[in-house]
This record gives C-alpha cells, structure tokens and sequence, in this order.
C-alpha cells in the first residue's frame, strides 16, 4: 500500500501548483535536505550557462598569467598553464554532473528493470539472474570501475559505462527485494487473469510501483558517481586531459605546486566535496521522506 | 558493517596510494591499467575479490560466535 501512496505522489507532482506545494513542504519539514537540493540547483544551473557565467576560456592557455594567487579578475588563483581556476571548476561541473546523471541514470534504470523482471518471474531465471548479480557485487566498488576502464580504455562515455556497471547490481537487489512483495499483490494477480503478458505487467503494473526504491538508489547512485569520476579523472583513467574535470584539476601540477599554489587543488577539492555532500544530503532526506521504512 | 567497510577501503587504497606516493597493490593496480597489462590486472582483480570475499566470510563466522541466535545452515 505504502508503494502506491508514494507513486500517487509522484503522479500528481506533475501538475506545477501541486508540484512547488510538495517542494515547499519538502523544504519545510527537511530543511538539510532543501541546502542540498539548493546546492544541486546551483551546480545545474552553473553547468548549463557555464558559457556565461565563467570569466575566461576553459581550455585557452596564456603564460603571462602563471600560478598567480586568488585576485579580484581570477577568483580562484590560476593553474600552472595560466589557465583559470574558477573558470575549470564551473567547466568541470559540466563534466562531473554529466557523467554522475548519466551512469546513475543508466545504471539505476537498467538494475530497476533486472530487479523487477527477476522478481516477477522466480524461479530458475530469478536463480541465474540473482547470482550474476551476486557475482557483480563480490568486487569492490572502484575496483570493478578499474576493470571496466582496463577493458574499454578512458574517454568520458567510457567512464560513465565504467561507473554504470558496478551500480546495476546494487539497484537491482533493493529494487527486487521491493518487487518481491509486489508480486502477490491483487492488482498484479488480477492484470494477470486479464490476459496481459510478462512485459506489459512488468512495464505498466510492476515499474511504476517501484519508483520509490529506485528514485531513492539514483539520487544515493549521484554522489557516489561524482565522487567514483574524480577519483578515476584523478588516477588518469577518466576524462582526458584538455577537458575540465574537478579529479583531473586535483592531478599532476597540483601536486608538484601543492606548496606554491594551493588553490589549485585546494577549489577543486572543496567542489567535489561540497557536491557529493550535497547529494548526500537531498538523497537522505528524499529517502526519509519517500520510504521510512526502507535503509539502503 | 566491517566487510562493507572493508570494501571501501580496498577502494580508498588506489586513490591513497597515489597520493601519497606508496608502493602498494593500489599503485600496482593503476600502473598495471595504464600499461594494458592484462594479465597484471586479472590477478590482483581475483586477488583483491578474493580478500574482500574471505573477509566477509570471516566476519560472517565471528558473527555466528558471538551472536548465538545467528544460524547458518
């Protein structure tokens, strides 16, 4: 019962009067979790009109302008390419959000379709189904990031499928552990005794209910993707080098400058830090208020 | 608890390793991807695996110990 509340939730937030009353309760009641929805506001808003807002060019290199401390026309110092920091950060949140949506959205999506689909059917294809998942789960989170690199080579669609693989097992467990009990439920029972076949039951009856679980896995999935991309940008397997990306700014001349230039890994470090907590903040909270029972 | 930290840790590894410079399985790791290694990854994948999963296991007998109302069939 408690799935189809928050699916009913979900399906009149499509009407906008409704829609900023649900956010304004949500903000009311979860204040931490509105900064982090703040937060995140701010960082889309940054990585769409990264054209306009950021005072120099991301990539244009000028030598004259060298690892020159914060000043009023570069607010964050300059890299040792005379590149601008500030300008990097606000190009490199382009970068993290695009991978972190993408893998998370993906790998979510593609666990939350596996879940549902092993739950619904039982049985050996459960069994088989379970087991790869199992065999997913049994290497470390990063690790498997690595193995998905070493296979297909760094470059930013190859990262987001490196951060998608170890996601999908993760979702697919909580998604059918939801299914689960979803399955005995008159409405699907009775769609069955209607004639409708495993796909439409599993799209139109089965998904919509557990939107819940999955909603709450993908905003979890957000940070860690963030912060799973720095970390490969940082050991040279993610994005490559021209492109701004906060891990690779935290890489190389960071760290031969470290004392003569701080700033340089210092912005970059603190972007990351402060958008994973951000998402970490609006997940907990959206999780708190979809599903108090469920703790991932 | 300890074996998903465990897990973290393992991960945390590359990246500290790298930072601070140490010789370890981490560098290792990020040394042997980045020289198309193959064979070199493939065993410290199985390696790492190994570890994370064996720690598990141990976690999940010392649990049976001191908590008697855990039972494994």
């Amino acid at each position: 019962m408690l799935f189809e509340i928050t699916t009913m939730q979900i399906a009149s937030a499509a009407q906008p009067r409704r829609y900023a009353r649900v956010a304004l309760r949500f903000a009311r009641q979860r204040p931490l979790g509105a900064i982090g929805a703040v937060i995140i506001l701010v960082m889309i808003l940054a990585a769409l009109l990264a054209g306009w807002i950021a005072p120099f060019d991301p990539l244009v290199t000028n030598y004259t302008t060298m690892l020159q401390a914060p000043s009023s026309s570069h607010w964050f110092g300059t890299d040792s390419f005379g590149r601008d920091v500030f300008t990097r950060i606000i190009y490199g949140s382009r970068t993290a959000l695009w991978i972190g949506f993408a893998s998370s959205l993906l790998g979510a999506t593609l666990g939350a379709i596996i879940g549902v689909t092993s739950a619904y059917f039982g049985g050996k294809i459960d069994l088989i189904l379970q087991r790869f998942m199992d065999l997913l789960l049994s290497f470390p989170l990063i690790i498997l990031a690595l193995v998905v690199v070493t296979l297909l080579g760094t470059g930013t669609i190859n990262v987001i499928l490196a951060i998608m693989v170890p996601m999908v097992p993760r979702c697919a467990l909580v998604v059918r552990s939801s299914a689960l009990a979803l399955r005995e439920m008159p409405f699907v029972e009775a769609a069955r005794a209607l004639g409708f076949g495993p796909l439409h039951i599993i799209l139109r009856h089965m998904l919509p209910n557990v939107m819940a679980p999955y909603l709450i896995m993908l905003t979890a999935f957000l940070g860690q993707a963030i912060l799973l991309e720095a970390s490969l940008s940082f050991l040279g397997l993610g994005v490559a080098e021209p492109q701004a990306a906060w891990g690779l700014m935290l890489r190389g001349a960071a760290v031969e400058f470290a004392e003569r230039a701080p700033w340089m890994a210092i912005y970059p470090g603190l972007a990351i830090s402060l958008s994973v907590f951000a998402f970490n903040l609006f997940g907990d909270s959206l999780r708190d208020a979809l599903d108090p029972k469920l703790r991932v | 608890m300890i074996g998903l930290e465990f897990a973290f840790l393992i991960g945390g590894l590359v990246v500290t390793e790298q930072v601070f410079n140490l010789n370890g399985i981490g560098k290792l790791f990020v040394e042997a991807i980045s020289q198309r290694d193959y064979t070199m990854v493939q065993s410290l994948v199985l390696l790492t695996s190994f570890v994370f999963i064996f720690v598990n296991f141990l976690i999940d007998l010392v649990n049976a110990f001191l908590d008697p109302r855990i039972r494994y069939q």
